[in-house]
């Protein structure tokens, strides 16, 4: 019988396996096609005063009688001149919320809790700012002065602003300053 | 000379412009931006602990000081998967940013040994995609305010983890198998058609011997 000389089929399956190696990242290479897409970076709401675009970094609320409801909180932007208004037509929000992101975004409103317990409630109202008759606020933003996250299910759309109304009930503490932060937060919706 | 005063009034109405636009993008883009919106159906054995980054781009020429925490979105009638809050950490938490700058986060999500498999802190799963906002209830929030302001802004991040049953531990041989079946096979062939081959080298040896 002939002896079979396994030399060269070892060397056939060694550049066998070698070749399938390569050219099955080639093949696949060359039926690649290059797709390209990009998005945009997700932003925060900004916080602008009543008129111009401008950020604001403070929410006050005048002092007033323990037990009182204080309406009239102004921003550092329009200063204490120019403070929130409730009334049956013309009404002016505190602050105005301007969506800067890329789509649409569900606000949520967070405050903490007030120091030394000077604050029983507070209230708001999110609107449309083509919306001027607000003359009410009485959507809970904190039932008892302590910190609370409200979901407010309103949806701002790219470039679109709201209006921001608020409103809060001082507990019986008599001469007492008391600070809270709060918060607009976005999700998408 | 009438060219040259043209040329020269381009330049100074261009460069006017120029500056002016200047002052209009800093005015309407004051936000701070972060690189993804949530991070939902993600996949973990018990035990195990996933980890991600997250950035954060300041916008604002100002510097703000923010923070990071969780939520819970309570929900009556929810179970006790929804509440994944303890297993998230964030590091660093607090952090200053101002136009230009980026910071990244590390978000760590440790996935208790005892968590029994499936879908843990939303209701269901794709809750990250528009129109589910309802079905979400974990989320990563960051929010910065402009100096000693009291006024914040943020945005809430959901997250939600898909647990799976634990890892069987001839899984990831099985794996690599799977992946390079063809190439294990050649390698089988080649070694069986070289026994024969060797021995035969080794008889031829000792036969001159």
């Amino acid at each position: 019988m002939n002896k079979i000389n396994r030399k060269p089929i070892i060397g056939f399956f060694i550049a066998f396996s070698i070749f399938i190696n390569i050219t099955g990242e080639a093949i696949a290479a060359a039926n690649d096609a290059t797709q390209e897409a990009t998005t945009a970076q997700a932003t925060t709401i900004n916080i602008v005063g009543k008129a111009a675009d401008t950020t604001i970094t403070t929410i006050t609320f005048p002092e007033s009688a323990p037990s009182s409801t204080i309406s009239t909180p102004y921003n550092n932007v329009d200063t204490s001149g120019d403070p929130q208004v409730l009334a049956s037509s013309d009404s002016e929000p505190v602050v105005r919320l301007k969506n800067t992101h890329s789509g649409t975004l569900q606000v949520w409103l967070e405050i903490t809790t007030w120091s030394n317990g000077i604050v029983s409630s507070e209230d708001y109202e999110l609107v449309d700012t083509t919306t001027t008759n607000i003359d009410e606020v009485n959507d809970v933003l904190s039932s008892d002065g302590n910190a609370n996250s409200v979901d407010t299910a309103i949806t701002m759309g790219t470039g679109t602003y709201k209006a921001l109304y608020l409103e809060l009930v001082l507990s019986s503490v008599a001469g007492q300053t008391g600070n809270s932060t709060i918060t607009v937060l976005g999700e998408t919706p | 000379m009438i060219k040259n005063y043209t040329k020269r009034n381009k330049r100074n109405v261009l460069f006017i412009l120029l500056f002016g636009l200047l002052f209009i993008t800093n005015s309407i883009v004051l936000a701070t931006a972060v690189d993804r919106m949530a991070f939902c159906d993600l996949e973990g054995y018990p035990g195990k602990t996933i980890i991600f980054k997250i950035t954060l781009e300041g916008t604002d020429p100002e510097e703000k000081s923010g923070f990071w925490y969780t939520h819970y979105k309570k929900v009556e009638g929810d179970s006790d998967r929804m509440d994944i809050t303890s297993w998230v950490t964030i590091e660093p938490k607090d952090y200053t940013i101002k136009e230009g700058e980026t910071k990244v986060f590390t978000v760590k999500i440790n996935i208790p040994k005892d968590a029994e498999s499936g879908l843990w802190g939303a209701i269901s799963k794709g809750a990250d995609k528009e129109g589910h906002s309802g079905e979400r209830r974990t989320y990563v929030v960051f929010k910065d305010a402009l100096g000693d302001g009291n006024v914040y802004s943020g945005l809430l991040i959901p997250i939600s983890v898909n647990v799976l049953p634990n890892q069987d531990s001839w899984a990831p041989i099985i794996n690599f198998i799977k992946k390079n079946i063809v190439t294990i096979i050649l390698v089988l062939v080649i070694i069986i058609l070289l026994i024969p081959f060797l021995r035969k080298k080794k008889t031829k040896r000792r036969r001159r011997k």
